[in-house]
C-alpha cells in the first residue's frame, strides 16, 4: 500500500517546518545578538549593529539558503522525472560542477566584474553544456549506470579544469577557494548574492510552471507520452534550460553543494504517491528546508572558521546514496 | 469516407527500408487486425500510425484532413496508442494512472470535472480493476499491469485505439477478456487496429485482418480471404492446421469466458 | 669564546667564509632580511637578495634591490654565492637552515619584532652584526625624528579601526599592525578583545567591534576573488557609512623596520581627517 498523505496536507507542513527553521536561522550566528533590539533595529532603518547583522548577513545568508537549496532540490525532482531515473540528480548528471565551471570562469578572470549577470550566465552556461554533454554520451534512454558512468567522467573533467583554473587565475587567492567552489558555502553572502541569483531563478521556475502533468505522463515512457501530446524534444530542451539556470544561478552564488537534489525528491516521492507533477513543489521546499538546515548546522558546530555547508549535506547525503544503491541491488535480485 | 487513411507508406532506419509503400484504412465502428511474422513492420506501422514516428514517404489522413494539419494534442485525443511493453517509471497507484489517460482533454492546470471522473470509474469497472485500484503498479501481476495500460488508452475515449500485441503476456482467460474490451470498444461507433500474433484470435474478432511481410501488405480483407494456405506460408513459412479433424494431436482453442 | 668556537667550526669543516673581521659575501633569503641588509649594509657587503626584494607592493627597497642577485631561498642557490654570512628569519624553512648549517655556513636568524622597540633592536643587532653600527643608529634616530613630535595618545575616546584582509583576516596584539594603529592614536578592538597574531574574524564578530573605519593591504594589485569581494559586503559599507576602506601600502607594514613610520603617518592623516568630519 501507498501511504499518500494529500499534497497540500505535505505543503503546509514543509511550509510550517520552513517558517519555524528560518526563524532559528535568523537567530543563530557566530554571535548572540539581542533579537527585539534588532528588530527594532532593523524595523527602523537605524544604523544599530543589531539591525546591521540581521539585516545584512542572516537574512540574506537565510533566503539565499532557502532559494539555491529550492532549486537544487526542484532541479534534482525534474531530471528524476525527465529522465525516469531516480539518480539523476544536478550533483551526478554534471549540472552543478559544470556551473561552477562556469562561475570560476566569469568570476576570476574579470567577465564578472564588467556586469553583475555574468556571473550567474556563467553558471547557467557551463551547468547547460556539462548536462547536455552527459545526456549525448549517456544516450537518450540510458539505464542507471551508463547515466552515472557518463556523469562522473564529466564531473571529473569539470571539477578538474576548476581546479586547473583556480591554479591560473591572477588572484593570489584563487586556489585557497577551491574547496568553496567543490564543496559549496554560504558564508558571507549578502543580498548582492541574493540579487545574482534571482533572475535565473525565477525564469528558470517559471519555465517548470504547468510542466507537471508532462512529466506524468513521461511516466508511461517516452513513446507513450508523445503518443499522448507530448513534444519530447520541446521538453527536453525546456527542462534541460530551465535546470540550467536555477542549479547553474544558485551554484554561482553558493558552489556546487552535494546531494541536496539527489535526497530530498527521493524522500518526498513516497509521501506524493510517487507522481512526478505532485513530487515539483514539495521537492522545492523539501530542498530549502535541508540547505537552510544544515547551514544552521555549520553556524553552530564549534569549528576553527566556518565548515563548509557542503560538507554537512554530503555527510547526510553520501551514507544515503549508498543505501539507495544497496536497495537497488537487492530489488535487482 | 475512411475513419483513418494511409496511402504509400514508407519509413526506413539508417537506410534500411522497414516499410515500403504500406496502404492502410480504417472505417468507422470496424476492428482492424495487423498479423505478420516478426520483422514484418507491423510495430512500426503501429507507431507511424499512432504519430511517435514519422513517415519518410506517404499520405496519412484522419477524417480526410492530412494528418500534419491536426495538432498534437488533438491527435492525442482522438488517436491512443497501447505499446507492447507496459513501461512504468513510478510505483504510482493504479488509480492514478489509468486517470492520466484523461489528460489530453485538460488544459495544463485543469482539474479532472466530474465528466472525467465518470469515464475513470466505468473504465476501472469494465477492466476489471477495482481491487486494485489503491495498488502500486509494480505490485501487480502481469496480467494486471497489461488490464492497467489498457485503460489508461480506454479512459482517454479515443476514435481510434491503436495496441500493440495486446494480450502476448496474458493467460488465455485474459486473452479473451481483453479482446472482448477492444470489440466492445468497437460497438459505440470507435476503431482500433490492434497487431496480433495469434491467429486464431485475430480470426475471431477482427472485422478485417491486413498481412504484413517484409514491410509491405501481402493481403488485406476478412479472415477467410487472407489466412490462405498460401499466403501463410509465403509470410511465416508455415503449414496451418485449420479444423481438428487433420490431426490426431489434441487440438484446444480458448473461444469464450464463463464468467 | 663564541667567535672561536665558531673559528674552529670554520676550520674544521673547511668553510668557504674568511673568519674575521665583518662579512664580505652576506645571502638574505627572507624579504624581511632583505629590507634591513639593504639599508644597513655597504653595497659591496651584500652578496644576494631573495626575489621578493623585487616586488614593488611587498619590498619597501625594490629599487635599491635592482643590482643585486637574486634567490629562491633554495639551498643550491645560497651555497652558490658562497656566503659569509645567512640572513634569515624566525619562519625561514627549517630544513634549509639545518643543511646549511651542516655545511658550515653562519646563520644570521634575527627576531623580527612586532613593536617600535623590537624593530630597533633588530636593527642594532643587524647593524651590529655587519659593522655598521653608524649606520643603524643614524636609521634610529631618523625613525624617532618622524614619529616623536606628533605622539597622539591612545584613550579610551580615540576612535576604534581595524586592520581588515580578504577573507576576514585581522591582527591583533603582537602584530605590527597593532603598533602602528596604537602609534597613530587608534585603538584596535581586535587587540583589546583578546585577539592575538593575525587571525580570521567573522563578519558578524567585526560589526560588534564598531569599527570606526578599516585599513586593508593588497600584497598584489586588485584582483577577482571570493576573498577580496569578501571586503565589499555591503554590511561592512553600511557600518562604516559609506567611508571608503583605506588601504595602507603593503611593503610599510609586512616586514620591521624604518618603513612602519610611512604607515603610522598615513594613519594619523586618517585619523586627523576624521576628526575634522
Amino acid at each position: 500500500m501507498i501511504s499518500a498523505i494529500t499534497q497540500s496536507r505535505l505543503i503546509l507542513a514543509l511550509g510550517l517546518s520552513i517558517a519555524f527553521t528560518a526563524l532559528l536561522s535568523l537567530l543563530t550566528g557566530s554571535q548572540a545578538i539581542p533579537l527585539l533590539q534588532a528588530l527594532h533595529q532593523s524595523f527602523n532603518g537605524g544604523p544599530g549593529i543589531y539591525g546591521l547583522i540581521l539585516t545584512e548577513l542572516r537574512l540574506p545568508r537565510t533566503l539565499v539558503a532557502l532559494l539555491a537549496g529550492a532549486s537544487l532540490g526542484l532541479g534534482g525532482a525534474l531530471m528524476q522525472s525527465l529522465l525516469r531515473n531516480p539518480l539523476a540528480s544536478p550533483g551526478l548528471i554534471g549540472s552543478a560542477s559544470g556551473a561552477a565551471l562556469g562561475a570560476v570562469i566569469t568570476l576570476y578572470f574579470g567577465l564578472a566584474g564588467m556586469f553583475t549577470l555574468a556571473l550567474p550566465i556563467g553558471g547557467i552556461a557551463g551547468a547547460l553544456l556539462a548536462t547536455l554533454t552527459v545526456y549525448l554520451l549517456a544516450g537518450r534512454d540510458a539505464g542507471i549506470l551508463t547515466l552515472i558512468l557518463a556523469g562522473v567522467a564529466v564531473n571529473a573533467f569539470a571539477l578538474a579544469l576548476v581546479s586547473l583554473l583556480l591554479n591560473l587565475a591572477p588572484s593570489p587567492y584563487a586556489v585557497q577557494e577551491i574547496a568553496l567552489w567543490m564543496l559549496g558555502s554560504l558564508a558571507n553572502v549578502s543580498r548582492n548574492e541574493l540579487w545574482i541569483l534571482l533572475p535565473g531563478t525565477l525564469a528558470g521556475w517559471l519555465m517548470v510552471w504547468r510542466q507537471g502533468r508532462t512529466l506524468d505522463l513521461l511516466t508511461f515512457g517516452e513513446e507513450t507520452a508523445a503518443s499522448m501530446g507530448v513534444d519530447l524534444h520541446r521538453l527536453r530542451w525546456r527542462l534541460f534550460l530551465a535546470v540550467a539556470l536555477i542549479v547553474g544561478s544558485a551554484v554561482s552564488v553558493t558552489g556546487a553543494i552535494g546531494f541536496i537534489g539527489l535526497v530530498v525528491p527521493h524522500l518526498l516521492r513516497p509521501l506524493v504517491g510517487h507522481q512526478p507533477s505532485r513530487l515539483l513543489i514539495p521537492s522545492a521546499m523539501g530542498g530549502g528546508l535541508l540547505l537552510l538546515t544544515a547551514d544552521i548546522v555549520v553556524r553552530l558546530l564549534p569549528a576553527q572558521g566556518e565548515i563548509k555547508v557542503g560538507v554537512v549535506t554530503s555527510l547526510i547525503g553520501a551514507p544515503f546514496f549508498l543505501w539507495l544503491i544497496l536497495q537497488r541491488k537487492r530489488d535487482m535480485s | 469516407m475512411n475513419l483513418l487513411h494511409g496511402e504509400s507508406l514508407a519509413v526506413s532506419r539508417q537506410g534500411r527500408p522497414i516499410l515500403t509503400a504500406v496502404d492502410i484504412s480504417l472505417n468507422r465502428g470496424e476492428m482492424l487486425g495487423l498479423i505478420g511474422p516478426n520483422g514484418a513492420g507491423k510495430s512500426t506501422l503501429l507507431r507511424l500510425l499512432a504519430g511517435v514516428i514519422e513517415a519518410d514517404e506517404g499520405r496519412l489522413s484522419l477524417e480526410d484532413k492530412p494528418i500534419g494539419a491536426i495538432t498534437r494534442h488533438e491527435r492525442a485525443r482522438r488517436i491512443a496508442y497501447l505499446p507492447q511493453l507496459s513501461e512504468i517509471a513510478w510505483p504510482m497507484s493504479v488509480e492514478r494512472l489509468v486517470a492520466l489517460g484523461r489528460v489530453p482533454h485538460l488544459d495544463p492546470w485543469q482539474h479532472p470535472s466530474p465528466r472525467d471522473r465518470a469515464i475513470i470509474e466505468r473504465v476501472i469497472v469494465q477492466t476489471d480493476l477495482q481491487p486494485f485500484r489503491q495498488r502500486a503498479f509494480n505490485t501487480l501481476s502481469g496480467g494486471e499491469q497489461a488490464r492497467v495500460a489498457l485503460a489508461r488508452a480506454l479512459v482517454t475515449e479515443p476514435d481510434i485505439l491503436l495496441a500493440d500485441e495486446p494480450v502476448s503476456a496474458l493467460d488465455p482467460a485474459h486473452q479473451l477478456d481483453v479482446m472482448t474490451l477492444l470489440s466492445e470498444h468497437c460497438q459505440s461507433g470507435q476503431s482500433v487496429i490492434v497487431v496480433l500474433h495469434d491467429l486464431s484470435l485475430a480470426a475471431h474478432y477482427c472485422h478485417r485482418l491486413q498481412l504484413l511481410h517484409q514491410g509491405g501488405t501481402l493481403a488485406v480483407g476478412n479472415a477467410e480471404a487472407v489466412l490462405t494456405p498460401e499466403n501463410l506460408e509465403m509470410a511465416y513459412a508455415i503449414a496451418m492446421n485449420q479444423t481438428p479433424e487433420e490431426t490426431q494431436s489434441p487440438f484446444r482453442l480458448p473461444w469464450r469466458r464463463l464468467s | 669564546m663564541q667567535a672561536k668556537a665558531i673559528a674552529l667550526l670554520l676550520i674544521l669543516l673547511t668553510a668557504p667564509a674568511a673568519a674575521a673581521g665583518p662579512p664580505q659575501r652576506v645571502v638574505s633569503v627572507n624579504l624581511c632580511t632583505d629590507q634591513l641588509l639593504l639599508m644597513l649594509a655597504d653595497p659591496r657587503q651584500v652578496a644576494s637578495v631573495s626575489y621578493l626584494s623585487r616586488e614593488r607592493q611587498s619590498s619597501f627597497v625594490a629599487e635599491q634591490a635592482a643590482g643585486y642577485p637574486l634567490n629562491h631561498a633554495r639551498t643550491e642557490e645560497v651555497i652558490g654565492h658562497r656566503p659569509d654570512l645567512v640572513l634569515a628569519a624566525p619562519y625561514t624553512n627549517p630544513r634549509l637552515l639545518a643543511t646549511l648549517e651542516k655545511l658550515g655556513f653562519v646563520i644570521e636568524k634575527l627576531p623580527l619584532g612586532y613593536t617600535l622597540e623590537g624593530i630597533i633592536k633588530d636593527i642594532r643587532r643587524l647593524a651590529a652584526r655587519l659593522g655598521q653600527t653608524q649606520r643603524g643608529e643614524v636609521l634610529i634616530e631618523q625613525m624617532h625624528h618622524r614619529l616623536q613630535h606628533n605622539d597622539a595618545p591612545t584613550g579610551l575616546l580615540s576612535p576604534k579601526a581595524l586592520f581588515y584582509q580578504p577573507r576576514g583576516y585581522t591582527s591583533g596584539a603582537n602584530t605590527l599592525q597593532n603598533e602602528a594603529l596604537r602609534l597613530a592614536g587608534w585603538r584596535n578592538p581586535a587587540a583589546e578583545q583578546g585577539v592575538e597574531g593575525y587571525v580570521a574574524v567573522d563578519l558578524e564578530q567585526v560589526i560588534l567591534w564598531q569599527p570606526d573605519t578599516l585599513f586593508t593591504s593588497t600584497y598584489k594589485d586588485r584582483s577577482i576573488s571570493l576573498a577580496e569581494r569578501q571586503l565589499e559586503h555591503p554590511a561592512l559599507k553600511r557600518l562604516l557609512a559609506g567611508i571608503p576602506m583605506l588601504e595602507i601600502p603593503y611593503k610599510y607594514w609586512i616586514c620591521p623596520g624604518p618603513m612602519l613610520v610611512e604607515a603610522v603617518a598615513l594613519l594619523r592623516k586618517a585619523r586627523e581627517e576624521r576628526d575634522a568630519r
